[in-house]
């Protein structure tokens, strides 16, 4: 019987280290840096986060115009929010409280409310202030969304953005 | 057990340098704590960028929009308009669009020649159709980017979205290079009933 050495590993180092693997991590470490670069730059600015209606389903679009954050109006089949904050309830996209005309009371109240809290952090309204960024469900009927948009114009906002996925 | 080995004794080489032979190793054996994991970490930190890619949010872009507003009428400068028109699309629950277009300072029956309506496909809007109409306003008149949407209340958003789509822009191909003629990106939404 015989013993004989193993055969010298490629990845040894020479000198007293050899007994003992080194892992380099440089190379790893570069990659690494520049993969979270790029994923931040990619996702940073372009989350939305749909937590105040997790059944809403945006509309499909090719606009490449990238989303820029302002007061943000959610409407669902089952709920109208306003900056995450429970407004109105809906059924099957249709407001279940009696709206009087085209406008909806609560949703006006809380719009005037928000606007003014706006302003008042800023000495003068930024565009983020007048714009509206309009979550809406891809199923919601125009007389509904009609609604909001006419309720959010008779506050002040005039200009929306719609926000669908690319 | 010689792979836990070889990260312990990688944590003690970079507090203390190289130790001295520890008491389990034995001469000979020392091929087998030579692991280099550096290009399998590689390999395996790429895969999760992609898993990330795959499954992460969905991207969200926007659609500018506006509601009609009352005119300021203490400044009624309406030279800056001369020649403009405002393309009028009114859409209804089967796809079928209305297209007209109305300027204040424009000749009607000039304006009369761009009335047309395209009919509906099950319930789809006949997007080739209109793009195509909306491409013979714009070159007529290629300053105006002013679209005023007009849905039934029975239209559902996702059409609403589609027909502003349609009316952003033409693809067309020019000198062998795709290209994107701007239309009427400037979208006005309102109903029947004001």
């Amino acid at each position: 019987m015989s013993f004989s050495r193993p055969k010298k590993s490629p990845f040894r180092t020479s000198g007293e280290n050899e007994a003992y693997g080194r892992l380099n991590l440089t190379a790893l470490l570069d990659i690494l840096s520049n993969i979270l670069f790029f994923l931040l730059a990619s996702f940073g600015a372009q989350s939305l986060e749909l937590v105040s209606e997790e059944t809403v389903q945006l509309p499909s679009s090719t606009s490449e115009l990238s989303l820029r954050m302002s007061l943000s109006v959610a409407v669902g089949l089952n709920g109208l929010y306003v900056e995450d904050e429970p407004v109105a309830d809906l059924q099957n996209g249709r407001f279940v409280e009696v709206v009087e005309g085209a406008f909806i009371p609560s949703l006006e109240q809380t719009l005037r409310r928000v606007r003014a809290q706006r302003l008042a952090r800023n000495e003068r309204p930024r565009d983020a202030d007048e714009v509206v960024l309009f979550i809406g469900d891809k199923r919601l009927q125009f007389e509904t969304i009609d609604k909001v948009m006419k309720t959010c114009a008779r506050v002040g906002f005039t200009k929306f953005r719609f926000a669908v996925a690319r | 057990m010689r792979l836990w080995n070889a990260i312990a004794s990688n944590a003690l080489l970079s507090l203390h340098g190289p130790p001295k032979l520890m008491m389990d190793q034995v001469p000979g054996d020392e091929d087998a704590t030579a692991v280099d994991l550096t290009a399998l970490l590689d390999v395996l930190s790429n895969i999760i960028f992609f898993l990330m890619v795959s499954f992460g949010a969905t991207l969200v872009a926007v659609l500018p929009a506006k509601v009609p507003t009352v005119a300021d009428e203490e400044n009624p400068d309406s030279s800056q308009n001369l020649g403009l028109v405002s393309v009028v699309i009114k859409l209804s629950s089967d796809g079928g669009v209305d297209i007209s277009a109305f300027s204040e300072d424009v000749d009607k029956g000039e304006l009369h020649q761009f009335d047309k309506v395209i009919l509906g496909d099950e319930g789809k809007i006949d997007a080739e159709a209109l793009n195509a109409h909306l491409w013979g306003i714009k070159q007529r008149f290629e300053s105006s980017n002013n679209l005023v949407l007009v849905p039934a209340p029975d239209v559902r958003y996702e059409m609403m979205v589609e027909v502003m789509d349609v009316a952003r822009e033409r693809s067309m191909e020019r000198g062998g290079r795709q290209i994107y003629e701007q239309l009427f990106p400037a979208v006005i939404v309102r109903s029947e009933t004001l």
